[in-house]
Order: structure tokens, then sequence, then C-alpha cells
């Protein structure tokens, strides 16, 4: 038989096959949604990097488009206020002018010039430097050269007073003066603007942890504003600003500085700025690293919990089996006495219950053929019994002749009437159990009949206990033993010889009892007298013992039979151990 | 009455779970499973995705004179590098620029205190070597601005060539004086090494020169106070003088000062160091004809900058020539001066 070791892995087992294939299966789904999970999101997230920022900065551009506008106005009125003064210095006009001067935290300088750069009157009213260049500073010339046209300059350092130098943003715009003579004067009005609402615009801008926006004139490129202005001036930082002037608005990924940056672009409509938004690519990636590490650790639990539940589930498919297969080698060593427990009404608990029926259907099969061998055997031994009787008839009649020759009548009466009882009893209307008494009724007559035709050879007895004769016994049981008892005991005996008949009941078992004293058998000859199954070797010798042992032991079963004891010259005794039964056994 | 009851519950579990068989229990591991999944992706969710800030780097900026308007340029500088690199920056150093003592303390304390990394312009050529010795030991990078130190276990050095700077200024005086005159070099600190260095540089420059003449190098201790009362003395001493030299701004703004208010502005020539506002103020006015710039925000950004460098391991270079201009009252206001000259303040 082939050995079978109980390992958890059998690398041909169902188990190894279910857990690896749905391993393999869970693997190969999460790895394919993992991918596809991590395109989408990795598409979602620089969409929504663009969209985001495009919203970001398109916001940032309408706050400073507002911004500007108000500037605009507050430059209107300045303007207004001062056409509408007449004669300047006015001190009402710079009672307003202060009052619109105070109120704006982002006002630096109100200042209006002549074309010659004389000034006019100007907020704060602090002395004038010397070397200031006035007239050739850029937001003057082009308040000059395009008068009635507000322009913005870009970022410079305001020079023109007394107090500390200021980066501004000028507002300029060439005006006409009316004067006293009704002529009309050029003059130009300068307002300047300091950073701080656009350094607040800006700071409010969130692009990811490290992005920035910052503020370019659109003509020339030149920074307005940027969150790290100083160091973009010290030229300790670079912005790439060529590429973000060919683009009206819109966005694009710029590697220029080395790093990989999403760039949004939108223009400030009335002013000609452009707020460019700068994004880090490496940040949007972060993300995706981190859904990267998330879908990592999502395969492994699914991977370790998917191996348990298989684990589980695959030994608890294949366990059934492996009992199954257990059982049915017990059945092919020839243990039929087995029922698998049937735990479960699944495929296994079916095949269980089938295996079952087959295991019972063959001990079924098994008996029921133990059965016909037994009861061919006795309808045998039975056909051999029967094969007694002419034999013993014709010895009988002989001698009733003889009898009746030789004028002894009553003696023939006497044998004819024991020989018609005993085969009335061997007859017993057919029945294979008949009671102790009768058959101790059939065995008398037969010694009588016997002890006629062996001229009083011998004597006999027949002793039974009240209990003993209510018993059924298997029919013709002590003739056989008698007749042996005659033949082999008695009548090579040169000695008187004696029968006894002895029925009693002895610990619940009924015992019958053959005594004669004849020349006993030789012990080698005991020994196999009743084992021995070779039929006729020894003219017969022992046949009608061994055919009684045999059917009572086929009637009632191995613990009944006979018992010899015997020695020589001294005589036998047959015991005969039966069950007491009112009823014989089916 | 109980056994009943569980007998029912038994038989009708039993019932349940034999209807489907095998399919229906791999079915229901699978739904296990996935809604295990589920559950494990919400958690994941749950949680906030974002970068995590890397850990903050301690690093101590110190300086000459704490109070110093230069410094205060150079912390600037040391302050926005400090932002972009995610550093704690600790700006600390004596009130003077004599008081080597009071440096070498502190850079002993911030030693002590773990500082990891350290931006130092030294008071001293000399007798800060120790403590970059001491830092060097404890693994903490030193970077030099401004300044050297007699070092080798210096990191880095970020600062100019002084002695280019000192030739700058004297073709600059030359330019102003028409290759003629008498000059008093008004230096700061006798046994500075950029002193040295600066003054080196202008006598190297006019060497060649005879009539561009040196009477007298002054040193007044970097103290604006001190160098006006050697600018009223220098002339006192000399009568008329055609220029001065001052070599740092301490040096400028006491010259400067005295000369504006003696009536001699523009009648001597001041060719001055660095650009703090009052110098500015006054190159504009005129008192101060030029000045010798250097980068002093650049110094304080480029020296946190490459402090995180070296904390990182990365490759730094061992020297950082930040360069110097001059400057002139007609050039100041270009735009590319003025982005050097006026820290950009909102």
């Amino acid at each position: 038989m082939r050995p079978f070791p109980p390992r958890l892995f059998c690398f041909k087992s169902i188990q190894f096959l279910i857990m690896a294939s749905f391993t393999a299966m869970t693997v190969l789904v999460v790895v394919l949604v993992s991918i596809v999970l991590y395109n989408k999101f990795n598409r979602t997230a620089e969409n929504n990097a663009f969209l985001s920022n495009q919203q970001v900065i398109y916001q940032v551009a309408s706050n400073l488009e507002y911004y500007i506008r108000s500037m605009t106005v507050v430059f209107s009125s300045v303007e207004y206020e001062i056409k509408a003064a007449g004669e300047l210095p006015d001190k009402a006009l710079t009672e307003r002018m202060n009052t619109i001067f105070r109120t704006r935290e982002d006002l630096v300088t109100i200042g209006l010039f002549t074309e010659s750069g004389q000034r006019i009157t100007s907020l704060p009213a602090a002395d004038m430097r010397g070397n200031t260049h006035l007239t050739s500073q850029s937001w003057f010339r082009s308040a000059v050269e395009n008068p009635n046209h507000l322009s913005f300059s870009i970022p410079h350092v305001q020079n023109l007073f007394k107090s500390s130098y200021k980066w501004v943003v000028s507002m300029s715009k060439g005006i006409k003066l009316p004067l006293a003579n009704g002529e009309e004067m050029n003059a130009v009005l300068l307002v300047d603007v300091n950073f701080k609402m656009i350094d607040d615009l800006s700071r409010s801008v969130k692009l990811g942890q490290k992005g920035y926006a910052y503020i370019i004139d659109d003509s020339a490129g030149n920074i307005i504003y940027h969150p790290q202005q100083q160091l973009i001036y010290a030229g300790l930082k670079y912005e790439n600003v060529e590429q973000a002037l060919k683009y009206t608005y819109g966005s694009y990924f710029d590697d220029s500085t080395g790093v990989d940056r999403l760039i949004t672009i939108q223009t400030v409509s009335n002013v000609g700025w452009k707020i460019v938004g700068v994004s880090y690519m490496d940040e949007i990636v972060t993300t995706q690293k981190e859904i990267n590490t998330f879908l990592f650790w999502l395969l492994l639990a699914v991977l370790a919990f998917v191996l348990l539940i298989t684990l589980y589930m695959s030994a608890k498919i294949s366990q059934p089996i492996k009992r199954l297969e257990k059982s049915m080698q017990l059945v092919e060593r020839g243990n039929f006495d087995i029922h698998i427990p049937i735990r479960r009404d699944d495929e296994v608990g079916r095949l269980s219950r089938r295996f079952n029926l087959m295991v019972n259907r063959i001990r079924e099969l098994m008996n029921q053929n133990i059965y016909e061998q037994e009861a061919k055997r006795k309808s045998e031994l039975e056909v051999l019994q029967s094969q007694i009787h002419p034999h013993f008839l014709y010895n009988t009649l002989n001698s009733v002749v003889r009898m009746a020759g030789t004028g002894k009548n009553e003696d023939v009466i006497t044998m004819i009437t024991s020989l018609s009882r005993f085969f009335r009893i061997s007859l017993s209307r057919g029945e294979r159990f008949i009671p102790v008494a009768d058959e101790l009724e059939h065995i008398r007559h037969y010694l009588i009949i016997q002890k006629m035709r062996y001229k009083n050879k011998f004597e006999f007895e027949i002793d039974a206990e009240e209990a003993a004769l209510q018993c059924r016994t298997l029919k013709l049981v002590l003739q056989p033993l008698v007749e042996n008892a005659i033949y082999h005991g008695i009548e090579p005996s040169v000695d008187q010889g004696l029968i006894r008949i002895r029925a009693g009941i002895e610990e619940g078992k009924l015992m019958l009892r053959v005594e004669d004293n004849g020349i006993g058998i030789p012990p080698a000859k005991l020994k196999t007298l009743l084992t021995e199954t070779s039929l006729g070797n020894d003219e017969g010798t022992g046949i009608g013992l061994r055919n009684v042992h045999e059917r009572i032991r086929l009637n009632y079963g191995e613990e009944y039979g006979l018992h010899i004891e015997s020695e020589r010259e001294e005589g036998t005794t047959v015991t005969v151990r039966l069950p007491c039964r009112q009823e014989g056994p089916k | 009455m109980r056994g009943k009851a569980a007998a029912a519950v038994v038989v009708t579990a039993k019932r349940d779970r034999g209807r489907g068989g095998i399919m229906r229990r791999i079915a229901v591991a699978v739904a296990t499973a996935s809604i295990f999944a589920l559950l494990l992706s919400a958690c994941g969710w749950g949680e906030d995705i974002r970068t995590v800030p890397g850990e903050q780097r301690n690093i101590a900026l110190i300086v000459k004179n704490k109070d110093g308007e230069f410094w205060n340029t150079v912390k600037m500088g040391a302050e926005a590098a400090a932002k972009e690199f995610n550093v704690k920056l600790v700006f600390d150093g004596p009130t003077n620029e004599i008081d080597t003592e009071t440096q070498v303390e502190l850079v002993n304390k911030y030693l002590v205190y773990g500082t990891e990394g350290l931006v130092l312009a030294a008071n001293d050529f000399v007798q800060l070597a120790d403590s970059v010795a001491k830092a060097d030991k404890l693994g903490v990078p030193v970077v030099t601005i401004e300044s050297e130190v007699d070092s080798p276990k210096v990191t880095s050095f970020i600062g100019i060539d002084n002695y280019e700077a000192g030739r700058k200024a004297a073709q600059k005086m030359q330019e102003l004086t028409k290759d003629k005159g008498r000059f008093v070099i008004l230096n700061f600190l006798k046994g500075s090494r950029n002193a040295e260095r600066r003054e080196r540089g202008i006598r190297d420059e006019w060497a060649d020169s005879p009539d561009m003449q040196v009477l007298e190098t002054v040193y007044c201790d970097s103290s604006a106070a001190s160098c006006g009362q050697a600018t009223i003395d220098i002339l006192r001493k000399y009568g008329h003088i055609d220029g001065i030299l001052a070599l740092n701004s301490a040096a400028s703004i006491g010259a400067a000062e005295q000369l504006q208010k003696l009536g001699k502005d523009g009648l001597v020539r001041l060719v001055a160091f660095d650009n703090t506002p009052e110098e500015l103020e006054w190159l504009q006015e005129g008192v101060i004809q030029a000045t010798v710039i250097q980068n002093p925000f650049s110094m304080g950004y480029l020296g946190v900058k490459t402090v995180v460098e070296a904390i990182d391991r990365q490759k730094v270079a061992a020297r950082i020539d930040t360069g110097t201009k001059v400057i002139d009252a007609e050039n100041m206001f270009w735009s590319d001066n003025q982005k050097m000259l006026f820290p950009f303040v909102q």
C-alpha cells in the first residue's frame, strides 16, 4: 500500500490546487485592479491638478483685476479732485487727498509734477532728495509720452522723498491742468502703490505645499511680484518667463529649472500683467506614490486574507475527502464494519453517504453469502443423516425375520413397535427441532432395537432432569453418538456393555451425555476426531460425530457442539452442549 | 424545552448550510474577502493623504555684530533660505565686531544646544579655528560667510574676494579724482584679514600710480562713532585731502556723517563699502561718491543653503564668490542695481 504522509501541503492535493489557483486568481485580479486604479488615479490627479491650478490662478487673476480696478478708481478720484481744485497747491485739496491717502495703507505716494519734473504738490509732503533723475524714470517718461493713458510701471525703488526707500509700482498719467488764464498745463500725476495687497493676494494662493504664484509684466517679462522677489533680484533664483510670455492662459509642463513643474498662466486684462502659477509635479507624484504604497499594502492584506481563507476553505474541502480515503483503505483491508459520519450535505457528504450505502450493501451481500453457504451445508448434512436410515432398517428387518423364524413373537412385536416409534419421531412432521423428551424417546427405541439385535450385549439407562425435557433440540443428535458408542465402543469390547444417556441443565445450558464403558478412543484419534474434515479415510469412523458437531454449530453457533472424553478400556463420554430453548432457531 | 429549541436551531442551521454545498461556501468566502478588502480600503481613505514635512533642522547663524545693518541683510537672506529649506534658524552674535571672545562662547553654546549646522561670520581669522574644529568633531558642518577662518575643517566659504574689492575701490577713486591726489584709508579693524586684504588691494592697484598717494591707514574699530571721530582727526591733521576710502559700512557711515557735518561733502571724495540704507541715502545725496557692494543677502541665503546641503551629505563648493559691484549715484537706480541695493520688503 502507498504511504500517505499527513502533510499540510501535498503538491498534488486538491487543497494545494485550490489554494494556488485562488491565490493566483486573487493576485491577478488585485494587480489588474491596482494597475487600472493607479492609472485612473494618475490621470485624475493630473487632471485635477490642471483644473484646480487653473481655477486658483483664475481666482487670483480676477482678485488682482478687481484690486487694480479699485486702484484705478482711486487714481481717477485723485485726478478728479486735482482738476476740480483750480489753483494749486490748494489746502482743501491737500486735505481731501490726505483722507484718501490715510485710508489706504497700500498708497505710498501721491504726487503731481510738471512736465519738467518740478513738484506741484505731493503726499507725503517731505523734502525731495537730490539726484532723483525724476524725468528719466520710466513712469514719468511713459506718462509724458502717452498723455491721458494710465500706465503701470514695473517695480522700482521710489527715491523721491527723504524717508525710507520703498519698492513700489507706480501708476502715472499725463494730465492737463486748467490754469487761471484759461490755458492748460501738462502735468504728470503719480500714485505709488506698495506690494502689501499684491502680497496678500499671492499668499492666499495655495498650489500644494511648495507651489506659488508670481506676476510678470506682459510686454517685457519683468517680474512684478514674486514670493521670493529678493532671491530673484539677488540672482539666486530664476523663473523661465520667456515661455510664460508665450501663453495668454493655459497650462504647460516645465522642467527648465531642473524640476518638473506645472505652470498655469492667466492674463490680467486691464493692466497687462500675467499671473503665473507654479506647482510641483513631485507633489502630484507624491499623491501617486501614496496611492502606490496604499495599493501595495492593500495587495498584501488581501493576499494574506485570501491565503488564510483558502487555507481554511481548502482544508474544509479536502479533509472530508481524506477521511473518506482512509475509510476506503480500511474497507480495502477487509473491514466492512465502517460507517462514515456525514457532517454536511455537500458533495463530499453525498459521496460519504453513497459510500456508506455501498459498504452496507457489500456487508449484506457477504452475510447473505455466508448464510447461503451455511444453509447449503446444513441441507447436505441432513441428507447425509437421512442416509443412515435405510442401512439401519435393512439390518433391523433382517433381525425381525430371524426372530420371526425362531418364533420369538414377543420380541418381534417389541422390535417392530420400537422401529415404528423410532421412525415416527425421526420424521416428526418434518420439523428440525423437537423436544428433548422426544429425542430421548427416539434414542430409547433405537437402543431397544440395537440391544435386541446385539443379543443383550449391553444394557442402557436414560436419565433426564425434568427441566431439560422441556427444551427443544436439533433432532437426531443422539442417534449418531449412540451408534458410534455401540459400533466402536461396545462391540469390540469383550465385557458386558453399558450405555448411559443423560439430559440435564448446567449453567443454563442443555447438556446431553452419552456414556459407554467400551474400549475408548485412542488419544491420537481423539484429538482430531472433531476437527478433521477429510471424509472417510478411516472407514467412516467419526463421520457421524463430526456431522453432529457441525450441524449443531451451524444451527446454534460456535460456542455449542460436542465434547468428547475418553479413556482406553474405560469408556467414552460424549457431551452435547446446546442452548435450552423452548423454540428452535429458525 | 431548551433542548428542543436548540435542536430546532441546529436543524435550521444544517438545512441552511446543506443547500449550497461547496460552491456556496466558496462564494461566501469570496464575499467575505471582498468585504474585508473594502473595509481595509475604507480605513486607508480615512487617513489624510499628504506629504509629511521633513524634520526641521536646527541651524545657528552667528555673525560679527548682531545689531549691524549689514548683518541684518545677511539675516534676511538666511531667513529666506530657512523658509525654503525647512530650517529652524537661530540668529546670534556679539554686539560689536571686536568681541571675538563672546563669539567663541556663542559658537560653543550653540554646539552644546545641539545645532546641526553652523553659519559663521568669524570675528577673527585664527581664534575661531578651535571652535570650527570642535564643531567638526561633533559632525556639525560649518559654513563661513564674509570672513574666513584659518581652519581646514571649514566646509565652505561664501563671500567676496576682498583683495579684488579693494582694487575696485581704488580704481573708482582714481577715476573720481582723475589719477591724482592724497588719500586716507579708513580701515575697520587692525589684524582683520578682510581689512588687510582690502587695503592690500588698494595699495597694489596704486603701486604704479605715484600720484595716487596714500597718506595713512586709520583703524577705527568698526564703530560709526569712532570712525566719525577718526575722520575729524584726519581732516584736522592733513587739512585738505582728496579722498577717503572707507573699507566697511561703519567706517563709511562715520566718514560720510562727519564730511556732511563739516560741509566737506563732495569736496573730499568718499568711496565706501556696503549698502546700508544710510549709505544709500548719502550716495544719492552725493556725500558718498561710490560704494563697493558685496551681497549680504546672498551670503545669508547661500550660507544656510550650503550648510543644509552639507548636513544632507551633498557635495558643496568649497568657495562661493558672491561678487562685488561698484555703485555710484549715476547707476544706483538702474533696474539691476536697485535690485541689488534695496532689500525688497513688502
